[in-house]
């Protein structure tokens, strides 16, 4: 249907419901009670299967790959992560794939066959929400979306002062960053399903384990 | 959409007791209990409500201009946006996108509105396979089945079902092991996501100040269709959009407190645009199709409440008929309280007019909605318009209702009238109970006994007692 056709008549449908036309109120950021942010955010990561560590990020990074058995991950590129990670996890042994997808069909094809058996990614997050344990990933350059989301294991280096109480806060301020990337996840947890017979199983397409560093 | 000839009290009679009913029962009683520690546990839950419904009412009160802002926008971001006025129009857009690209495998994460408009049936007929990623609509997909469940596909079915599914179409040894049926849908989808031509995603909320659309998922699905394939076509019902990524924060956090209990759902992944320059990943194609489908129709009728939905799924599990019947008894892909509005809503009530009946309108759907749509109010709207169209599904009521007003507008018929009543008591009630009532009054006492009226009415003893 041609658009102004379209929108025509739903123009002509909205004047004929009956709904009320006040202004609506706003975001409702609700007045939650007094927490340490940190201490809420750890509480709440592990409510939703996730690990939260104080350590050093590429001690804590290595240990994984030698529990996952893996010498490489898919993950942001350096100048993203906090200075010397990168470095340091080559220097640990880890080597870094290449996470850039040509744009022909063939090529993103095999390129993105290359990834079935990836099973660690590093990234860092711009945003935590203490409330539910959740952590903001932004694509964009050197930030590939595939790095939180194909590997088994996603470890998140987030830093402690970027915690903020709940979504609603957090959108309040950022609302307008939105748009700055073509894609932006808020990532809660493990990626889980309760299909078969409503028990909780994680790890179905996304991670079966988020940790998350703080810093 | 399938219709289903035959009506809602032939199919609820053969759902009740069924294994789909009661397994669709048990999923219901605990996804409710879960949405209720929730909002428990939330303080400024029931606030975040009346602010999601304001947000909802007001936004569809002008929807055309949202609409235009939202589909203005996603050009601006290099997407593009086909306006749809039927299922067939949206298939034929996107069987066209098909054959230009010559797509041969596409993807799919679960959405109720490509179910509505039988998306996959549409395009496998025309040759592309088509594979349903989320976990619940895979299972459904291999068996050949319908959802019971709009946000838990596949309740109805045991592990049991799951494992010899998969044994019989994946070729797979039989396990019941949930955890290892997972291990199994994992490594065959994943396959699957990474060399597929085209990602097909609904749409939970479209942003039109931004043009962004977030698809919510908990399995990550949603995430993989909407990054590796080249092309992605979301499909969008036109009344999915609201006005400010604040007003899509709200609604964010009612749907997944509603639906199942989380504070969020593990992904709200929100898409601005394809991949732009220096993006290492993600579709270098955006598609937005936005469907009206009946959608203008329930718009300008009484039903317009109703486009206020956000699909949780929280009033089917607290509707004490679909925790009864299940939700394959309703025919329709949406089912519960707001399908049995939502399905003659769009799709007009020939031949849906049943539905409004199958609801004991007590209320609890209203009780729990994230946007407190009046849900009984809605049906009682349909049941008057389904009657005035002559589509009553029980033709005795109308008469019957008539015969009782003249039995009560006077006072000698009346007291003829419930003397009659006495009589018919004495006779069906000799024991006290009334085990048997004849005709259509034997619903009422097919499943229980009836305490006979007193053999003194109340009316006699009181004017014995006050001499009036």
């Amino acid at each position: 249907m041609e658009r102004d056709a379209f929108i025509a008549r739903v123009k002509a449908a909205a004047r004929a419901a009956r709904l009320p036309d006040a202004d609506p109120p706003g975001l409702v950021v609700p007045d939650l009670p007094e927490v340490d942010l940190t201490e809420a955010f750890v509480a709440a990561l592990g409510r939703v299967g996730g690990v939260a560590h104080r350590d050093d990020p590429v001690e804590v990074v290595l240990a994984l790959a030698d529990r996952l058995g893996t010498s490489e991950y898919l993950g942001w590129d350096d100048e993203w992560l906090p200075p010397g990670v990168g470095a340091g996890l080559r220097h640990g042994g880890l080597s870094a794939l290449a996470g850039d997808v040509p744009s022909d069909a063939e090529g993103r094809r095999r390129h993105q066959s290359g990834y079935f058996d990836v099973v660690l990614g590093v990234t860092g997050a711009e945003a935590g929400f203490a409330e539910t344990g959740t952590v903001v990933i932004r694509s964009g350059p050197g930030r590939p979306r595939m790095a939180s989301l194909i590997p088994e294991v996603h470890v998140v280096i987030l830093a402690e002062e970027a915690i903020c109480r709940s979504l609603a806060h957090w959108a309040e301020a950022n609302a307008g960053a939105i748009v700055d990337a073509a894609n932006v996840v808020f990532v809660t947890g493990p990626s889980r399903t309760g299909d078969i017979e409503m028990r909780l199983n994680v790890g179905v397409h996304g991670p079966r384990e988020v940790h998350v560093i703080l810093v | 959409m399938t219709v289903t000839p035959v009506t809602f009290v032939e199919r609820a009679r053969q759902a009740v007791g069924s294994d789909v009913a009661r397994s669709n029962r048990v999923g219901a009683e605990r996804l409710a209990g879960l949405r209720e520690a929730a909002r428990q546990a939330y303080p400024a839950f029931d606030e975040m409500r009346d602010a999601a419904r304001q947000i909802r009412l007001r936004t569809l009160a002008h929807l055309d201009d949202h609409l235009q802002r939202f589909a203005d926008q996603v050009e601006r971001n290099g997407g593009h946006v086909f306006f749809a006025a039927d299922g067939t129009e949206a298939i034929g857009y996107i069987q066209r996108l098909i054959q230009d690209r010559r797509v041969r495998r596409v993807v799919k994460s679960k959405s109720m509105v490509t179910e509505e408009i039988a998306l996959n049936h549409a395009l496998e007929a025309s040759g592309v396979e088509v594979v349903e990623t989320d976990l619940g609509e895979f299972i459904i997909q291999l068996a050949g089945e319908h959802p019971s469940h709009i946000i838990a596909p596949a309740i109805h079915k045991t592990a049991a079902d799951v494992g010899r599914l998969f044994a019989d179409k994946l070729g797979v040894p039989y396990t019941d092991d949930a955890d290892e049926l997972n291990r199994i849908a994992r490594a065959h989808l994943r396959r699957i996501f990474l060399e597929a031509d085209l990602g097909i995603s609904g749409v939970n909320f479209g942003v039109a100040e931004t043009g962004s659309i977030c698809v919510v998922t908990n399995e990550g699905n949603g995430r993989l269709v909407t990054t590796a394939p080249p092309i992605h076509v979301a499909v969008m019902g036109m009344e999915r959009v609201v006005p400010t990524v604040g007003d899509l924060a709200q609604m964010l956090e009612v749907l997944a407190r509603s639906g199942t209990g989380q504070g969020l759902s593990v992904y709200s992944n929100i898409v601005t645009g394809p991949r732009r320059v220096g993006d290492p990943d993600g579709p270098d194609e955006l598609h937005v199709v936005i469907l009206d489908n009946g959608r203008s129709r329930a718009l300008a009728a009484d039903t317009a409440e109703i486009l206020a939905c956000i699909r949780c799924g929280a009033c089917l599990n607290v509707c004490p008929v679909y925790r009864a019947v299940g939700g394959h008894a309703y025919g329709s892909v949406y089912t519960g309280p707001i399908g049995a509005v939502v399905t003659p809503a769009l799709m007009g009530l020939d031949p849906w007019a049943d539905l409004p009946f199958a609801s004991t309108l007590c209320g609890a759907c209203r009780d729990v909605c994230p946007v407190r749509i009046d849900i009984p109010r809605m049906l009682l709207h349909l049941r008057r318009r389904a009657a005035d169209e002559g589509h009553h599904p029980f033709r005795w009521v109308a008469p019957g209702l008539r015969a009782y007003r003249i039995a009560a507008t006077g006072p000698r018929r009346w007291r003829t009238f419930l003397g009659l009543g006495a009589l018919a008591a004495r006779l069906f009630g000799r024991s006290g109970r009334i085990e048997r009532l004849p005709f259509h009054a034997s619903g009422w006492t097919r499943f229980r006994s009836l305490r006979a009226p007193a053999k003194k009415p109340f009316r006699r003893r009181w004017g014995e007692r006050h001499g009036t």
